[in-house]
């Protein structure tokens, strides 16, 4: 019986919900339907992957006033008002100016009054203006480019000319080959609002579910109802970008900022441009531009003067991108940028790269975590208590790590042009000698000084080695790459008298006088076994680095006991009067010996992330905060079409393995230092001895090889399995990861090294070919496993089955995206006061979910003619439709006509009353 | 009325050493300028826009001036080290040129600019101060102004009561090459 009453309830319950819509759609005030958001994606690991390739719609503008505040409030200080009041009032103004001229420069693009500026203009295949092209390829990275400026100004002068957009399009077209066509993101119509494709900005005040695609993948019922719920209480989470007093923060603020209405191929193809061009047209026009002494008013003058690329950020809201990702250090730079939002950054700061003493530089983390998670609130969004906090946490963080980058760059250019100029290298031995001489001359004696002398000595010897050592050093090679890049003198050539090549030089001539003097020594008679290193004076950078910072550095107590009866070697002229260890440069000979290798060494560790912290191009950064996997896809560290092309591969591949696995195979492992599209002899390599092979395979050696070979990015390490066949010891093998094959005897076994992770279909097929040496870090630890020599044909014959059907299942790697729009899973909330789980479906991919084809046919033709939110409606099979839109105060009528034997329902003219005519869309 | 009646003190105290004194400010409008306030002795000011006791510069915003940029913050932690003043007394010739061109840059301890410190700090004071021989308060840095990037170039001269003075960009540090095992 009891069971018979439960079923019941069951069956009342199943009734019950099917049919619990409620007629009438939920209450809810003006301000709940306010903010129209545009679509949410959900990616996974693999989609967002390819997604980094595509522009977004979607980004949050990130504001910082500190600099502004600063000088507002010294002006304020200065002219004896009230600072609180200016100061306020200034980041007020500042903010309204930044969102103002993103939108003004908005309006021009859309309404082809400025034209696109192309975002890759090494392409042939694209129409580029010559003029552009030229001026941005004479644009080096790290100069001012006045050139630029030059060319903008030309630009914004036509745009704002009062002429038909027409006529400015022709003028675009005789100043620089701007065509029609290509140059704009609206082709050849100059009707205002062609597509509607206006900027929306929205305030930002907590990251909330209408964020939810940063925090989760696939969206469920629950995701979608706490998304709806969000949507109705928006006025928590956003406000108007206008609404100065929603803007509680006077250090930072963050905006949604979102383009509506976009055609979606043209977007697809324009995007990168789009945002290109913004960036560009930003920085010249806020400090240019006429229309800034009106939006900047009073604070126009003072405005001019902020490094504004300093102070804007703007990142893509979700996977996308707003710049193509690329694979260079300067792309890579500014995604560190993510370490600087983690909540707990200062409790792991010490272990960051960059801030290390010797830098691995950005690469290093894609190689070190090449299978980071993606949208699991990656940022910490969720730690803090809203997006204002969440933001100055960043920033402070960024700003924090800066100003030590910018003290070490400093110190050091500072200490390398007064070490260059002061003392020669010469005079650098002449002084070491005397120094040194008598601790030579006294061998076999003891005493403290003599101790701390050879101390002294042995800190010299040892931390040059480090850097300098012709064979050992690991360092040299990379200090070798400051000479031949300028991006120091970009950064610091105001203060630099001497060019970075000038002071690298400098540098080398004492690293050759000391290393030569070291190798001279009688080393076994200086440092005896009577001899105890006292290890915590040598220079931090070197404790780092060889003692893992085990201990803290002496060198200043000792340097400071130094001082005490010394005069320094050299000083500022402050030190007489102030005897601060702060004014001496150095204090002998071998203290400047050591400086000037710890100044080269710190301008190394700058240089490695001199583009997260500095914007040196005349443009906003916009690092790709939210997906980590915009770098690893660039470098081909990741590929995301790897697993669905792979798993049908895999089958073929491990059935032809379990054929080849009967002759026990070898190993060939080495690293080339290869780059893609890079054409060398195997057989040379070989010879070379750049390749080992190793027929007694150790996993684990093999696996510490590989590893380590894994270091530079750009050196593709491979792995070869040989087969060992009579016809050709280098024929084709290949295994999941790596794989390196050899060309077919016709093309005279050259390697063709083009991308790391480029899958050819078919290996094995006998057509000439160059198999590209390829690896993916996924499945490399896989591969060693399967490169066992125990393993026989029956291993590999089970995994090709496990594999197509693991592949198939596999969440992360098979790229997968839903859509969902906020505005319409509001709309099915309110409509039903939950989400039904018959519209988590529709909702998931972005469509519209209501009662019935005539509700939903209703809200499409509504929403597309007119503008406002649909607060409510009624809609029969056959009849009147009424429908209350958020603009109009009156109810909207059309007609509805449905036949029963079809889903479709036909609907009429839409009667819009009179009052509200105003809310038809153009 | 503080501020005035200081500024009264130091116009009539510099006027005793200097034919004119030079004082950086930002107007009501918030630009910058700079205040030349001449002695009927001195034809500084008749020079620069043709009145006889003042005359006021307009002084552009140098871009990336107000931030941290690695230059602006050097300026203001070396001044005073890497940056002195030589001695020279200046021409008004060259004065007169650098301020009509327009293109400068003036930095004092009260600029705006300096993020670096306080506003007005001791040590700021103290590093600008240095600058100047006879004790000027605030002494006022005129740097060149690069024409195309609009930001701060080379070190000109320094404005003090008793003069205005060449200055230059360099180490100006004590070598003590014997490494003698005496202090100061």
């Amino acid at each position: 019986m009891q069971k018979i009453l439960l079923i019941a309830t069951l069956f009342i319950g199943f009734i019950g919900s099917s049919t619990a819509a409620p007629r009438e759609w939920m209450s809810v005030d003006s301000s709940s339907t306010k903010f129209e958001l545009n679509n949410m994606r959900f990616s996974n690991r693999a989609r967002c992957a390819l997604d980094s390739k595509v522009p977004t719609d979607s980004a949050f503008l990130l504001v910082t006033n500190t600099d502004v505040a600063k000088a507002v409030y010294r002006l304020a200080k200065l002219r004896g008002e009230d600072t609180n009041t200016l100061t306020k009032y200034g980041i007020e103004v500042f903010r309204y100016s930044v969102v103002q001229m993103i939108q003004l420069i908005h309006e021009k693009i859309m309404n082809r009054e400025l034209p696109l500026l192309s975002a890759d203009t090494t392409n042939d295949d694209l129409h580029i203006p010559a003029e552009y092209k030229n001026v941005m390829l004479s644009c080096k990275n790290d100069e001012y480019c006045s050139g630029l400026d030059d060319y903008i100004a030309k630009l914004w002068k036509i745009g704002s000319r009062k002429v038909p957009a027409a006529t400015k399009v022709v003028n675009f077209y005789d100043v620089d080959n701007f065509h029609s066509k290509d140059s704009y993101i609206l082709e050849k119509n100059f009707k205002k609002h062609q597509y509607n494709t206006e900027l929306k900005c929205h305030y930002l005040k907590k990251f909330s579910p209408l964020q939810a695609h940063l925090y989760g993948t696939k969206p469920d019922k629950a995701a979608l109802e706490s998304i709806a719920r969000a949507a109705l209480d928006s006025s928590t989470f956003l406000a108007e970008c206008n609404d100065v007093e929603a803007q509680k923060n006077l250090q930072v603020a963050a905006y949604q900022l979102e383009i509506t209405n976009l055609h979606d191929r043209r977007w697809k193809k324009k995007g990168f441009d789009y945002w290109n061009s913004v960036k560009l047209y930003f920085s010249w026009a806020f400090r240019n531009a006429p229309e800034m002494k009106q939006i900047a008013s009073p604070f126009a003058s003072v405005f001019k003067g902020v490094a504004v690329e300093d102070a804007v950020m703007i990142v893509p809201n979700g996977c996308k991108s707003i710049t193509a990702p690329k694979c260079d250090g300067d792309y890579l730079a500014q995604q560190a940028m993510r370490e600087f939002a983690k909540e707990d950054f200062r409790e792991n700061a010490l272990d960051l790269d960059v801030l290390s003493s010797v830098p691995e530089g950005p690469q290093d983390d894609l190689l070190a975590d090449p299978f980071t998670s993606v949208n699991i609130d990656e940022l910490d969004l969720g730690g803090f208590a809203n997006a204002e906090s969440w933001l100055a946490n960043f920033r402070e963080n960024f700003a924090g790590t800066r100003a030590l980058m910018k003290k070490k760059l400093i110190h050091a250019v500072s200490t390398l042009n007064i070490a260059k100029a002061k003392l020669d290298p010469k005079k650098v031995t002449d002084l070491l000698e005397k120094r040194f001489s008598v601790l030579i001359n006294s061998v076999g004696t003891t005493s403290p000084e003599l101790d701390q002398l050879k101390n002294e000595l042995y800190y010299l010897c040892a931390e040059y080695s480090f850097a300098d050592h012709n064979e050992f050093s690991f360092l040299k090679g990379k200090l070798k790459l400051l000479r031949e890049t300028t991006l120091i003198d970009g950064l610091a050539g105001e203060i630099s008298v001497e060019k970075t090549k000038v002071l690298f030089d400098y540098y080398s001539k004492i690293a050759d006088k000391v290393m030569s003097g070291c190798a001279a020594l009688d080393q076994k008679q200086i440092w005896n076994d009577s001899f105890t290193l006292d290890k915590t004076g040598f220079s931090t950078w070197y404790i780092s680095k060889v003692y893992e910072s085990k201990f803290k550095s002496t060198l200043k107590e000792k340097n400071l006991e130094y001082l005490k009866t010394n005069k320094p070697l050299i000083a500022w002229k402050a030190y007489a009067d102030t005897a601060a260890l702060e004014d001496v440069i150095c204090t002998n000979a071998s203290d400047c010996s050591r400086n000037i290798l710890k100044s080269i060494v710190d301008l190394y560790s700058v240089t490695q992330y001199a583009a997260t912290f500095w914007s040196m191009q005349q443009e906003i950064n916009t690092p790709a905060l939210f997906n980590p996997y915009a770098e690893r896809t660039a470098c081909k560290v990741y590929d995301p079409w790897y697993k669905t092309k792979s798993v049908l591969f895999n089958l073929f591949s491990d059935m032809s393995q379990a054929a080849l696995s009967v002759a026990a195979p070898g190993m060939i492992y080495g690293r080339f230092d290869l780059k893609p599209g890079q054409v060398v002899s195997f057989n040379q390599l070989v010879k070379d001895g750049r390749i080992s092979y190793d027929t007694n395979y150790e996993r684990t050696r093999v696996t510490t090889s590989l590893v380590a070979d894994f270091g530079p990015l750009l050196g593709v390490p491979c792995a070869v399995s040989l087969s060992r066949t009579n016809f050709n010891p280098y024929d084709s093998y290949r295994f999941a990861g790596i794989s390196v094959g050899a060309c077919h005897s016709n093309e005279d076994n050259n390697l063709n090294v083009r991308t790391a992770s480029d899958i050819d279909p078919n290996a094995s097929t006998t057509h000439s070919e160059c198999i590209a040496c390829k690896l993916n870090f996924e499945t490399v630890t896989n591969s060693l496993v399967h490169l066992s020599t125990d393993v026989g044909p029956t291993f590999f014959l089970f995994r090709a089955v496990f594999r197509l059907y693991k592949g198939l299942k596999d969440p992360h790697n098979i790229p997968r995206s839903w859509e969902a729009n906020p505005n319409f899973i509001s709309e099915t909330y309110r409509r039903f006061g939950e989400i039904p789980k018959r519209c988590v479906r529709s909702l998931r991919k972005g469509k519209r979910c209501l009662a019935n084809s005539c509700e939903t046919n209703v809200a499409e033709a509504i929403t597309d003619k007119l503008k406002g939110v649909i607060e409510k409606m009624y809609a029969p099979k056959n009849g009147t439709a009424t429908v209350k839109l958020s603009t109009c105060n009156k109810e909207i009528k059309l007609r509805t006509n449905s036949r029963n034997n079809t889903n479709g329902c036909r609907i009429g003219k839409i009667k819009v009353p009179v009052s509200c005519s105003s809310i038809i869309k153009e | 009325m503080k501020n005035l009646l200081l500024s009264i003190i130091l116009f009539s105290i510099s006027s005793l050493s200097s034919a004119y004194t030079v004082e950086s400010s930002w107007n009501d409008k918030y630009e910058k300028e700079l205040s030349f306030y001449c002695s009927s002795e001195d034809t500084m000011c008749l020079d620069l826009c043709g009145e006889a006791t003042m005359c006021k510069v307009k002084e552009e915003t140098c871009h990336n001036c107000i931030g941290t940029s690695i230059t602006l913050t050097y300026i203001f932690n070396y001044m005073g080290k890497a940056y002195t003043n030589t001695g020279v007394e200046t021409l008004d010739g060259e004065v007169l040129s650098s301020l009509k061109g327009s293109e400068f840059v003036s930095f004092s301890s009260r600029s705006i600019y300096n993020h670096v410190d306080r506003f007005n700090s001791s040590s700021l004071k103290r590093n600008f101060r240095s600058l100047c021989t006879d004790g000027t308060r605030y002494p006022i840095v005129l740097f060149k102004k690069n024409r195309g990037s609009q930001r701060v170039a080379d070190v000109q001269f320094v404005f003090c009561d008793n003069g205005v003075f060449e200055m230059e960009f360099g180490a100006d540090v004590i070598i003590n090459m014997e490494e003698n095992k005496t202090l100061f």
